[in-house]
C-alpha cells in the first residue's frame, strides 16, 4: 500500500502541510471582513440605518446634465454604504479602540471547549466533545480572540488596514480612513469627489474602504461622463469582487455603464 | 446618530464582544471551510462575509456549545449558495488554482505536491474528502468529525482511511511526474 511508504507518508506530510498553508485566510481579510461586518449589520436599530441617509449632499447630486432620477440613484447607491455603512463604520472605529477587555463570560461561550456532556441537538448543531486536537492544526478555539495569523507576511504600503483591531492605531486608522470616504461623499462634483477618493487611495491603497472608494470613484467618473474610465474601473472592481453588493449597485446608479458592461457580455458570448 | 455612540458603550453595537470573541476565534476555520466547500478564491473573503452576517443574526439563538458544529452547518449553506451564485461568473476557477505564494512557485515539487493532493480529493467523494479535510487540515478528531456530519465514527474512520489511500495513491504516482520535471529542469 503506497500509504505505507515512507517516501509517501513523508510526501502526505509535505503535501498536508502546502494545503494548510494554501487554505489560510489572506493577509487583512480577518480585520477587513470585520470592519465591513460592523459597516453592513453594525448600524444599531434605532438609527443605523436610516440616520443621515437622506438624500442631501450625495456624491454627484446635481450634476449638470445627469438629471435628477439618475442623481438620486447615485445617492441611493452610495447611502448604503456611506449612511449606515460609514455611520456604522464611524462606531467601529470607536469600538475598535482601546476598548475595555470583553466580558469574561461572554467571551469565554465563544472560546471555552464545550463540555462533555451535551442535550441532543439537531444534527448541523451537533455537539462537538472536548475531545482533544492531537493533529498539527490546534483548535482554534485555543486562539486568543485578538490573535493575528502568524503566517501573516508583512509588506507595508503606505498605510495599511489594520492589523490587529485592538489597538488605537486601529481605530485612528479606520477614522481616517472613514474621514477620507466621507469627505468624497460630501464633496461638491465628481471632481472634487475623485480628489478626495485619490487622497484615500494613496494613503490607503489596500484600505479596509477601497471597495467603497471604487464605488464612489466609478460612480463620479460615469457622472462626468468619463464612461471608458467607469468601465475599466467597474471590470477590475467585478474581476475581484464578482459577488459583492456594490456591483450591483454600482451598475444601477449608472445605467450607461450597466448598458456597456452588458453589451461587451453579450458580445463575448456571441 | 450611530456616530456620536459614546466610546465604552458596547452593547450598542450590533457587533457585541461575543460575536467578536466569536469571528476572531474561528474566522480562520470558516475561511478554509469555504474552500473546502469549493467556493472559488477569489470569492471567499464574500463567502466569509456571509456566514458572519448569518451568525451575526442568528447569534442569540445559538446555545454557546460547539461553536465549529454551528458553523459549520451556517458555512456550508452559505457556500452552496455561492457556488451557485457565481457559476456564470466563474467556472474555471473550480479547476486547480494556482499557487499565490512565490516561494511556493519557486519549489516545482511543491507544487506539483500541492497540485496533486488538491486534484486527489477533488476527485473523492465529498464524505472521504470531508473527512480528509477536517482529519488533516483541522486537526479534529473522527468523533468530532462524526458529530459534526451526523455519521458514526465508525464511517468517518472507514471514509479516513479510503482518503488517505486515495491521496497516498495519486503521491505515489507523483514520482514519474517530478522525475520527468527535473529532467526537464536540469
Amino acid at each position: 500500500m503506497a500509504e505505507h511508504d515512507p517516501r509517501i507518508e513523508a510526501r502526505m506530510t509535505r503535501s498536508v502541510e502546502l494545503l494548510r498553508a494554501r487554505r489560510e485566510p489572506r493577509m487583512g481579510a480577518e480585520d477587513r471582513i470585520l470592519a465591513q461586518l460592523e459597516a453592513t449589520v453594525g448600524g444599531t436599530p434605532d438609527g443605523g440605518g436610516s440616520d443621515g441617509a437622506g438624500p442631501q449632499g450625495g456624491a454627484g447630486s446635481g450634476g449638470a446634465g445627469a438629471g435628477p432620477l439618475y442623481a438620486a440613484k447615485i445617492v441611493l447607491a452610495t447611502a448604503t454604504l456611506t449612511a449606515l455603512g460609514l455611520g456604522a463604520l464611524r462606531l467601529g472605529a470607536v469600538l475598535l479602540g482601546p476598548s475595555p477587555a470583553p466580558s469574561p463570560a461572554r467571551s469565554a461561550r465563544a472560546e471555552a471547549p464545550p463540555p462533555a456532556t451535551a442535550p441532543a441537538l439537531t444534527p448541523t448543531e451537533a455537539p462537538v466533545d472536548a475531545a482533544p486536537s492531537s493533529q498539527p492544526v490546534a483548535d482554534e478555539s485555543e486562539r486568543p480572540p485578538a490573535s493575528v495569523h502568524g503566517n501573516a507576511k508583512a509588506s507595508t504600503p503606505p498605510r495599511t488596514a489594520p492589523e490587529d483591531s485592538g489597538t488605537s492605531a486601529n481605530a485612528d486608522a479606520v477614522a481616517a480612513e472613514l474621514a477620507l470616504i466621507e469627505a468624497a461623499r460630501a464633496a461638491e462634483g465628481p471632481r472634487a469627489v475623485i480628489e478626495r477618493l485619490e487622497a484615500h487611495a494613496r494613503e490607503f491603497p489596500e484600505g479596509l474602504l477601497a471597495d467603497e472608494r471604487e464605488l464612489l470613484w466609478t460612480l463620479a467618473d460615469c457622472e462626468r461622463g468619463q464612461l471608458d474610465a467607469a468601465t475599466t474601473r467597474a471590470r477590475s472592481f467585478i474581476e475581484r469582487r464578482p459577488s459583492s453588493p456594490l456591483v450591483d449597485r454600482m451598475l444601477h446608479a449608472c445605467p450607461e455603464l450597466e448598458a456597456r458592461m452588458t453589451k461587451a457580455d453579450q458580445a463575448g458570448h456571441g | 446618530m450611530v456616530g456620536l455612540m459614546a466610546r465604552g458603550t458596547p452593547a450598542a453595537s450590533a457587533l457585541s464582544d461575543e460575536f467578536k470573541a466569536l469571528y476572531r476565534a474561528q474566522f480562520a476555520f470558516v475561511w478554509r471551510l469555504q474552500l473546502h466547500f469549493g467556493v472559488p478564491e477569489h470569492q471567499v473573503e464574500d463567502a466569509v462575509q456571509d456566514v458572519f452576517v448569518v451568525v451575526h443574526r442568528r447569534l442569540a439563538d445559538w446555545d454557546g456549545r460547539s461553536p465549529r458544529s454551528w458553523l459549520y452547518g451556517i458555512a456550508r449553506r452559505v457556500a452552496s449558495n455561492h457556488r451557485r451564485r457565481s457559476a456564470r461568473h466563474q467556472r474555471k476557477i473550480e479547476a486547480l488554482p494556482e499557487p499565490r505564494d512565490p516561494a511556493l512557485e519557486g519549489r516545482i515539487e511543491d507544487r506539483e505536491l500541492l497540485r496533486t493532493i488538491e486534484a486527489a480529493l477533488a476527485g473523492l467523494d465529498p464524505g472521504p474528502r470531508t473527512a480528509f479535510v477536517l482529519t488533516e487540515i483541522e486537526g479534529m478528531s473522527a468523533r468530532e468529525i462524526a458529530e459534526l456530519v451526523d455519521a458514526s465514527p465508525n464511517t468517518i474512520a472507514s471514509r479516513l482511511r479510503k482518503a488517505r489511500a486515495h491521496v497516498a495513491a495519486a503521491l505515489a504516482e507523483l514520482d514519474g511526474d517530478l522525475a520527468r520535471n527535473r529532467r526537464s529542469h536540469g
